[in-house]
């Protein structure tokens, strides 16, 4: 996976920001997934249809942290997500 | 409106399809599955009785087991089958029964055999009126949450019945076998919708000396919910996205307390003043 590249958010996840976190809800197995504060702004960065390097942009406009560690914390976070099926490869 | 039937008893005879959800006892033993045959849910109480539910007939048809007494299938039906088929209306129903205290309605939540009836039950005695026993309707409302009362009726076990009612000692009663009680003076009744003022989870009883109130994060206060809500098709992918958006805002509007106490009735009075000091002090809103 590169940052550049554009993920999906799967028509099965249905999402609430809940007390600061995200709560992700997968319909199709009904497994529940939390994202903290800096996981939210990725996700919303997906589900508006951004890429990754969008996504870190979002981050990067809030948070006080060095590119290559969010974009290598992106780009894990990514991988979990894709793992999981919440979002596939655009 | 819905229409009711009921069939002549007969044995539960294997079905021509798999369950796609099983409720389970504490104990972890199946006690209810759900099945979808020919357009309708089939709902199987083990060893007790199917429930057919035709959602486009709105038809119920129940088929005891033999030997089972109406009353008993009356309870299903009223507390299980219908609780289940108004959530698929856009009702909020929980597991919960609930209580009207000075500060508003409280709720307990939690699977069965936790003790929501009993918790009820002794609130009643103590004077808050009983709202509902289970099946808690929520309805939002420009004043909060209301809680919608049900029927009269709580169903106890006969240790509770003894213990908190003072009921007479009957040996030969099956202790797994809840009883009705009625209304009655000295066990009121909430007649009218109360506002809800917060929501408890039952958790699984641990070694408490002293009732126990905490906070539940706001995420995992969602998750409580959601496990404790009745929803007939948990993969009707629509039904139970708009349970996720309706019980994210209980959860961020309400909260939700784990309550923890010792499981002893002669400590029921100190968790009743626990509850409504909590409940008064604003907890709820801290």
């Amino acid at each position: 996976m590169n940052i550049a590249d554009r993920l999906e958010v799967s028509p099965d996840v249905v999402a609430r920001e809940v007390g600061g976190e995200t709560m992700l809800l997968d319909l199709a197995s009904g497994t529940y997934f939390g994202l903290d504060a800096v996981g939210s702004r990725v996700w919303q960065a997906l589900e508006d249809g951004g890429s990754l390097t969008e996504a870190c942009d979002k981050v990067a406009a809030e948070y006080d942290v060095a590119r290559d560690q969010l974009e290598s914390d992106v780009l894990a976070l990514a991988g979990r997500l894709l793992e999981q099926g919440l979002v596939s490869a655009g | 409106m819905l229409s009711f039937a009921q069939q002549p008893a007969c044995d539960q005879l294997p079905l021509s399809v798999a369950p796609y959800d099983r409720w389970l006892t504490l104990d972890g033993e199946p006690s209810l599955l759900f099945h979808r045959i020919g357009g309708a849910y089939v709902l199987r109480f083990i060893d007790i009785a199917d429930f057919s539910v035709n959602l486009s007939t709105r038809h119920v048809t129940c088929q005891p087991v033999p030997g089972i007494a109406d009353e008993t299938l009356a309870d299903l039906h009223f507390n299980q089958v219908l609780p289940l088929i108004m959530g698929t209306d856009g009702n909020l129903v929980l597991h919960a029964s609930a209580v009207a205290t000075p500060a508003g309605a409280v709720a307990f939540l939690g699977a069965t055999g936790r003790g929501k009836s009993t918790l009820a039950a002794a609130f009643a005695r103590q004077g808050s009126p009983f709202i509902t026993d289970d099946g808690l309707i929520l309805d939002a409302s420009e004043r909060g949450y209301l809680v919608r009362p049900r029927r009269p009726i709580l169903r106890l076990r006969p240790d509770s019945e003894m213990e908190i009612l003072g009921a007479a000692k009957t040996p030969d009663k099956d202790e797994a076998t809840k009883t009705r009680v009625a209304a009655r003076p000295g066990i009121p009744f909430a007649e009218a919708a109360v506002p809800l003022a917060a929501i408890y989870l039952l958790t699984e009883p641990g070694a408490y000396e002293a009732p126990e109130i905490r906070r539940l994060p706001p995420p995992e206060a969602l998750t409580a919910l959601m496990s404790h809500c009745f929803i007939l098709d948990v993969e009707d992918k629509p039904v139970v996205r708009a349970h996720f958006h309706q019980l994210s805002d209980l959860a961020v509007q309400m909260g939700c307390f784990t309550l923890d106490y010792p499981r002893r009735y002669g400590d029921l009075p100190s968790v009743i003043d626990a509850v409504i000091a909590h409940a008064n002090s604003g907890g709820p809103n801290t």
